[in-house]
Parts: C-alpha cells; structure tokens; sequence
C-alpha cells in the first residue's frame, strides 16, 4: 500500500534553515563561538602503552606566565566514566598510548603546549595487551586491577572482562546472551554446520570531521555550564550530571559530524570539566582536540571477534546459531555492553525465524584507545562476523543469500529481542516487498552466479557481488518532548533536536508547518540550549524520525488546539468548526471571516502546546546493502564499482536527506571497512601508527563507487504522524559483510575471515604471497 | 623596525605588526588562525591541520589553497578569498555555487562544505566546464564522511550546465 495523501511541506525538498549559514560560512560550530575569557586546555599524554606514574612535577609548569591551572591526578576529582562507572579522570595507572596524564589550562595554546613540555613524568612501564584472546588469560597484564572494585548487578570485573550489562536493562538482569531451544539438537537436524573464527577487530575511526570540542564553566560550585560538539547533547547534563554530581547546562551548536561517535562525550566533558574546577569559578576553559587526538585518543569503533557454530537446512532455515563474541572495548566502555545488548537484538531480527540459540557476549579491556559509540552501534560489529559465518553454509547447500535473508526477517505479528533482553512483538513492518523490490533494481539475479563463480572476470580483474541486512529496534524508543509556542506572528518551537547532518531540525519545521498550514517561513527553531528546551535521549538509533517529530506534532496540534479555543472566544464560533492556514484561523470553508493569529493572540502574551513521545521498543526498521566489487587478481587491490542502499521508510519527510543518509552507508565503516580502512598499531609500542587523515585510508571525492538508492514508502504503523521511520544510523551497518562477499565471490569462493579485506589478505588467499 | 604584513581578504585591506609581543603576528601564525582569530572569519574551519583534509580551504590568487598550513607572513600581497567572500556583500547574493549547494541540499553537517565550496570556485575559475572527472580530480583532497559528494557533483555540474545554456 502506498500512502497517497500529499502533503504541503512533507516529502517534499526544502532548504534547510541552517544552509544559508553552512554554505557561506556563518553556521556556528562550537569552536567558531566566542566564549569570554575562553582559557585553552591541553593534554599530557602517555607515551606509553601501560605503566605506572612513578613520580609527576608540576612546579615550572604551574610557576609559568599565563598557566591558570595544571592538573595531575593528585589534584583531579575522584570523578568516574564508562559503563559501570570505573574510568577516573585522571590514574596514575595510565593504560594506552595516549591516556590522559596531566593537563593545563593556559591564556593561549602555544602557553599551554610550554606548560606541558615543562611538566616532569617517570613511568615504571608494564607489560602491555592489545588483542582479546590474550588479555582474558590467566596471568595477562591487568587493564584494570582488582584495586578499581569494577562490579555491577553482582558481577565483577575478572579476566579484563568487565561485568555485563548496562542501564539499557533497569534493575533486571544483565541481557548479554541469548540462550533458548536447544542448540545441540538443532545442529544434529541441521544438513550443515559450519563453525569458525571471523574477526571485524581492526578498530575503525568513526572519522567526524569536526573533533571533539568540550568546554566549560562553572557558574558557582554547583552549577556547570557546557558546550559540546554533540549528536545528542542532553547526555551531557545526564551523565556528567552523574558523574560529578552537580547540575549541568549544555549548549550545543550544529555538530561538524558526529554518526553516532560525538554524543555524550562523557570523559572528555568530565576533564574539561575537571580541569574548570581546577581553573575557579567563572573561569571557562575550552578543549578541542587536534585530529591525531581524535584519532588515537578518543573513542573508536569497537571490534568484534566471533567464534560461531551455525547449521542449516537445505531449504534456507537456520537451525541453530551458537558460539561466543568478544567486543574489544579497549580501555573505556561508553555504553559497550548496551552495543552487545543491541547486537544480540540486530542479529535476532536477521535470523529471527532460528529456534535455537547459545551465543554470549565478553566486553574485554586492552590497552588500546577507549571505544565508543559509532552507527550500527555493536550490531554492525558482530553481524559482520555471524552473517559471513553463515555465508559459508549457505555456500555448502547452495543457496541464494536473498532467499536466505527474505525468509529469516522478521515478520509482522513475530517476536523478537531488543535492549532490555525482552522480546517485543512487531505490529505489522512487513519489508518483504523491500527485498523483492531491491533486488530487482540491483538485478541480483543476473548478477549472482552462484558462491563460486565470479559475476565477470575480464582479464586478471575479477568482479563479485554481495548483499546484506540490518536491522535495529530503536526508531521508536525512548522519550522526548517538545513546546511549540504562538506568540503575534511567529511559531516558536522548542524542541531538542540538535543537528550534526541528519536535517532533523528540518523535519522537526516541517512537522508544525504542516500541522498550521502555514509556510516554512513562520517557523523558528530555537538553539539547542538545555534550559530553553524540554529534554529527550538524543539522535542516536534514527530516533527523531519518529521521536522529534511524533513530539513536535503532538506540541503543534496542542498549540492549535488552544489557539482555536482563544479564537472560538473572540469569533463566537465553536473550536471544532474552526481551521487554519497561512496564519489565519477561520470558520471551516470560509477564509474570508478569518481573523490573523496576531489578532487572535494578545500581545506579551503566548499560547503553549505541550508534546510528549513515549518510547517503545517494537518498531524495528531494515536497511538492504548490495555491492558488486572489482578485484585485481594480480595486485588483490578491490574497487567497489557499484552500490545500492535501499530500504522501506514507511513516509519520506525529505527526498534529499533520505538518500543522502543512504548514501552515506558508504562513510563511517559502513562500506569501506569492509576492505578499505581500519586502525593500524604498532604491535611492539602500541601505539596507533595511523592517526592523521593523510595516513588512514578512505574513499574521497575520486574514488566513489556508482552509488543507487532505493527509498520505499508503505503505510507504517509508527507513531511518526506521516508513517515514517528513521533509517540513518543503519544504511552502512550491514555493507562490510555485503563487501566481504562480494569479494569471495570474485575470488571463485575463496575465503577471507578477517577485514579488512586488504590487499594482502586477498593475495594470501590468491596463493601470490610474498611474489 | 617594525614589520608590517598586509594581507587583501575578500576584498579588504589587513595590516598586522609582526613579532612576538601580545598584539602582533607570530612568524609561526597560520593564515587560518589569522583569519579565524583576527578577521573573525570563522567559515574556514580547523580540522586536520596538516593540508589533508580541504576544511580550511581558502581562494589565493584564485587557487585553492589550505589555510591551515600556509604561514600569514607568506601571504604579503595575495588576494585572498575565503567562503564568506563569495557572497556579494552588497546585495547579500550568494555564489552561483553557494545556491546551487544550497538547492541541492549538498551537505549534511556542513562542517567540510566550505572547503568544498572553495576548491569547487577554484575548479571553474580555471575550467568553467569540467568533465566529472576533472570534478572528481579537483575536489579529492576535500575529505567528507557524511558522504555529501553525489549531492555536490550534481550542484556544481548544474552551475556548468547554467553556463552552456
């Protein structure tokens, strides 16, 4: 069924209310605001993987000329981040190559760079761990020390695993496995089992453009004003407020990229923060971190290691999936276990029709830079590990994976797992048509020759195809609230959506500029200041699609509402029998008795609609990755030649920014990691060896695939008014399995389980290593 | 004695006092902090630092150049335009180039997009009808990750097809 009704402003392209400023400069980011007294904030940064601080002086750093403040963990608050709370601010246990020792606020950088070199550190290094296998031994270096007390829900931290769970699950238990039928007797039914290790665990940079910026104020020792360069900047009043427990303002321009990886900025907030404190009262202190920091410092993309058992029937049912997955979160865990949470969910989803499962998660610490959030939030990371597993029995039986993975999705009227380790019930989000329409556009069924026989070879180039699913169950969860405001001539709306690209504030606008009739121009925005708006959980999981908008309309038919009782007062006409458009109210069907707003409303006077959204975790969306890759059988370099992103979004609110957030499956890890891009460390120091843009690979404005987008429009049951439902966080999560097969496909069959897929790898399988 | 550096920037004469002293322009400035801290100009971003990433891209002498690792005291005499620049400043009429990034909605966060508005100007100031390719070539050194760049071919090769007809 397509929707059909045809909207003013919804579906329909619009500028954007920030472009004039983003395309002539003037749009503010965090580090373009002018801050008074604005003091600059540097880092002391280890050099070492693992050490001790033996002995810190500070005195020629703190007697310096322009030095406000110099802090050490002697002097820094017992203050703690991560999921539990366990990373301090500052330890004398430093933990990575670049972990925080010390920092200085100073009147400029080139003072606060002096001050750094001044500051005198003796380390007692220690042996150091950068993979999972080694560090959950018996024995390994210990991340974390039985002296930290890491536990939660009764769990202790043990074999640097930390314990499981997260706030995802409230007060229940811990959703880190999934554990129902029987999986031993689902492979003794199955036709094949396949078992084996694939590893998605290189670590990958989100790669915002903009790095981290976080600055600070204290207004008085209670009282905490931030500005953050963030997706969703009401995490920061939340979990800094948390973490310090103070009360916390942000203030939040629009965010030079995020995809997921600049929301709560917690441990960066809490040393701004920290170091403010350190710096007095009034004193605002700024920290934007240079890219190589942002590079090998801040949160990265976790990685995954899969250790699977799987079997199959020959008519595509999947009778058990088993094994356990390692999520490397490094040393810091911003939300990592809520990422296992969803991942066990994403995969349910997929493989939802399966009767048996035995997978467990372990979130274990190295001494690698702390991961974070970044789209596909976990899901990406394991699926890309259990779907390639599954490609190898869908091989052995010979079966077409768009078969495979129409039949197994979750179906209207099934159950399946989400966050809180519940199972919720889908009330009627049927993709199937997705599928089947997708993979005609892509014309898979040409394409696709079978598991071992490349789509074409010409000459020593050889071409592949490849196709994948994601899935998440967030578009619908989690609360928000909006107020939308009359006042003379002008529709004010407060509502917390930030903006770092996705053009929800757009269609945030667009949603009251329906709902009064009215052109987009009537429409103000405010700023994203967290005393001037209600509050919500952020951007993150292609929420506001359905979580700012269901608030804003809500906000807006509220306001309207009051509007024509204030109006049914001065016109003697019923509020029922009134409409409006273009600013005027009027008894239905007659403009010509209307009465404008500003004759309606008194002047200093303001009509308020109040909006709320309340989550539910039950509206799950897709998203469908089809590349053909180019494999040169001599170099083993691959060129992705060709790429569709499709998907049911239920309603599109706007053309541009639905395919542009499709095409956009091609950034952050989504495409590129499957064969480009991903951390290099020196295994010997540790240290991150590519850590500046020139050094890490991804794909630039010459080197793009031809690039297709397939956005469909059935009628949804969401809360979003229109029917729609947010995909952004999602349209790369399922490309780097899609490209791994695609470029085994190439390769006649041959198998890679490790990405990246570089070139090397390819050759070692090509059997030309080291020619 | 006291030297002096002029600099020309979207269309406005600069005279700084170099030296060390609070007040004056280090040798070691970059022209990107000068224009972002002095001029107030804060369309040119800091991303990369290092030439890597094309956000700090400004117009000298017509050519795209990256602000973030050219020394002001290098810049005496050139005529430089940055993103704020383009728009007329007396009719407030953007670039042929900024509307059509604008029309075609070729950004997402924006935080690159001046950049690529730039190398884009310098692109056409030279070839006012590139090919894809030679599009393709001139904007690589301008890096985006929300994936902007078909929205961005498609705004410039509309500013190319204007100009044949």
């Amino acid at each position: 069924m397509t929707t059909k009704k045809e909207y003013r402003h919804i579906g329909k392209n619009r500028h954007r209310q920030d472009g004039v400023g983003i395309v002539t400069g003037r749009q503010q980011f965090c580090d373009d605001l002018h801050i008074p007294g604005l003091l600059v904030m540097k880092v002391l940064r280890s050099p070492y993987a693992h050490a001790d601080i033996v002995s810190i002086d500070t005195t020629e750093a703190e007697a310096m000329t322009g030095v406000v403040a110099v802090m050490t963990y002697k002097n820094a608050p017992d203050w703690k981040v991560g999921t539990p709370a366990f990373r301090r601010v500052l330890d004398p246990h430093v933990k990575f190559v670049g972990d925080a020792v010390a920092t200085v606020a100073a009147v400029d950088e080139n003072t606060a760079i002096k001050a750094l070199e001044a500051i005198k550190v003796e380390y007692n290094v220690l042996p150091a761990v950068y993979n999972v296998r080694e560090s959950i031994l018996d024995g390994a270096p210990e991340v974390y020390r039985e002296s930290d007390n890491i536990q939660d829900k009764g769990n202790k931290y043990h074999n640097n695993q930390l314990p499981p769970g997260s706030y995802f699950e409230g007060p229940d238990a811990p959703f880190y496995f999934i554990k129902e039928g029987d999986v031993e007797k689902g492979y003794e039914e199955a036709d094949v089992v396949v078992e084996g290790t694939v590893e998605y665990a290189v670590g990958t940079f989100p790669g915002a453009p903009e790095p981290p910026f976080t600055a600070a104020r204290w207004e008085d020792e209670d009282h905490l004003t931030m500005w953050g360069s963030s997706q969703g900047p009401n995490m920061l009043p939340k979990l800094v407020g948390m973490a310090t427990g103070k009360r916390v303002t942000v203030i939040a321009p629009n965010c030079g990229g995020s995809y997921g990886n600049k929301d709560a900025l917690t441990y960066n907030s809490v040393l701004t923060a920290a170091t403010a404190l350190v710096a007095g009262v009034g004193k605002p202190v700024r920290f934007y971190m240079t890219k190589p920091e942002q590079m090998s410092a801040f949160e990265r993309r976790l990685g995954c290691t899969y250790d699977g058992k799987i079997g199959m029937k020959k008519d595509g049912t999947i009778t058990a999936i088993g094994g356990d997955f390692y999520f490397d979160t490094g040393v810091g865990s911003e939300l990592t276990q809520g990422q296992v949470a969803e991942a066990l969910g994403e995969t349910n989803l997929v493989l939802n029709h399966t009767p048996n499962w035995d997978v467990t998660a372990h979130v274990v610490c190295t001494n690698r830079q702390p991961v974070g959030i970044a789209r596909g939030f976990g899901g990406q990371e394991f699926k890309a590990c259990s779907l390639h597993l599954l490609s190898r029995a869908m091989k052995a039986l010979d079966l077409n994976p768009l078969d495979v993975f129409t039949m197994n999705f979750n179906k209207p009227g099934e159950l399946f797992y989400w966050r809180t380790g519940k199972k919720y019930l889908n009330p009627g989000l049927d993709y199937t048509n997705s599928f089947n329409e997708a993979r005609k556009r892509f014309d898979w069924d040409n394409r696709w020759k079978g598991w071992t026989t490349p789509s074409k070879v010409e000459g020593n180039k050889a071409y592949g195809v490849g196709f994948s699913v994601h899935a998440s169950g967030d578009p619908q969860s989690d609360e928000c609230s909006c107020y939308v405001r009359l006042e003379n001539d002008q529709i004010i709306v407060h509502s917390p959506t930030p903006e770092s690209g996705m053009g929800q504030r757009l269609a945030v606008a667009k949603t009251v500029a329906e709902t009064f009739d009215v052109d987009m121009n009537v429409v103000s925005m405010t700023k994203f200041e967290s005393l001037m708006n209600p509050v919500d959980f952020g951007l993150t999981g292609s929420r506001g699609t359905i979580t700012h908008v269901s608030a804003a309309y809500a906000a807006a038919c509220d306001a309207k509402k009051k509007l024509f009782e204030t109006a049914s007062k001065i016109m003697g006409v019923p509020a029922e029998e009134l409409e409006t458009k273009d600013m005027l109210v009027y008894p239905k069907g007659a403009p010509e008795k209307g009465l404008p707003f500003a004759a309606l409303i008194p002047p200093y006077f303001s009509i308020t609609g109040v909006g709320d959204h309340e989550g539910e975790f039950n509206r799950n969306n897709c998203v469908l990755n089809f590349v053909e890759v180019c494999v040169d059988l001599d170099t083993g370099k691959v060129v992705v030649t060709d790429a569709l992103g499709a998907s049911d979004v239920g309603k599109v609110m706007s053309p541009f920014e639905v395919k542009m957030q499709l095409e956009g499956g091609l950034g952050t890890n989504g495409i590129d990691s499957g064969h480009l891009e991903g951390y290099v460390l020196d295994p010997e120091t540790g240290r991150t060896m590519n850590n500046t843009m020139i050094d890490y690979k991804w794909s630039t404005f010459n080197s793009l695939p031809h690039f297709d987008t397939l956005a469909m429009e059935s009628v949804f049951p969401t809360a979003n008014p229109y029917g729609g439902i947010g995909i952004g966080e999602i349209t790369g999560a399922a490309a780097p399995a899609a490209v791994l097969m695609a470029i085994e496909n190439a390769l006649g069959g041959l198998e890679i389980n490790e990405y990246p897929a570089t070139p090397d790898k390819i050759l070692r399988v090509l059997g030309k290593e080291g020619r | 004695m006291e030297r002096l550096i002029k600099l020309h920037v979207n269309g406005n004469d600069y005279t700084f006092s170099v030296g060390n002293a609070i007040g004056q322009v280090p040798e070691s400035e970059t022209l990107l902090d000068t224009i972002r801290n002095r001029l107030g100009l804060t369309g040119s971003k800091l991303a990369c630092g290092e030439g890597a990433c094309g956000c700090c891209s400004v117009l000298m002498d017509g050519k795209a150049v990256s602000s973030c690792i050219m020394l002001t005291v290098e810049c005496e005499g050139k005529d430089i335009v940055t993103i704020e620049g383009l728009q007329n400043p007396v009719t407030g009429e953007l670039d042929p180039l900024q509307q059509a990034f604008l029309d075609y909605n070729a950004f997402q966060c924006g935080f690159c997009t001046p950049g690529i508005i730039i190398a884009a100007k310098a692109l056409l100031l030279e070839n006012p009808n590139p090919t894809r390719k030679e599009i393709e070539e001139a904007l690589a050194g301008n890096y985006c990750r929300c994936i902007s760049h078909y929205q961005a071919f498609d705004a410039i090769e509309s500013i190319i097809e204007r100009s044949k007809a």
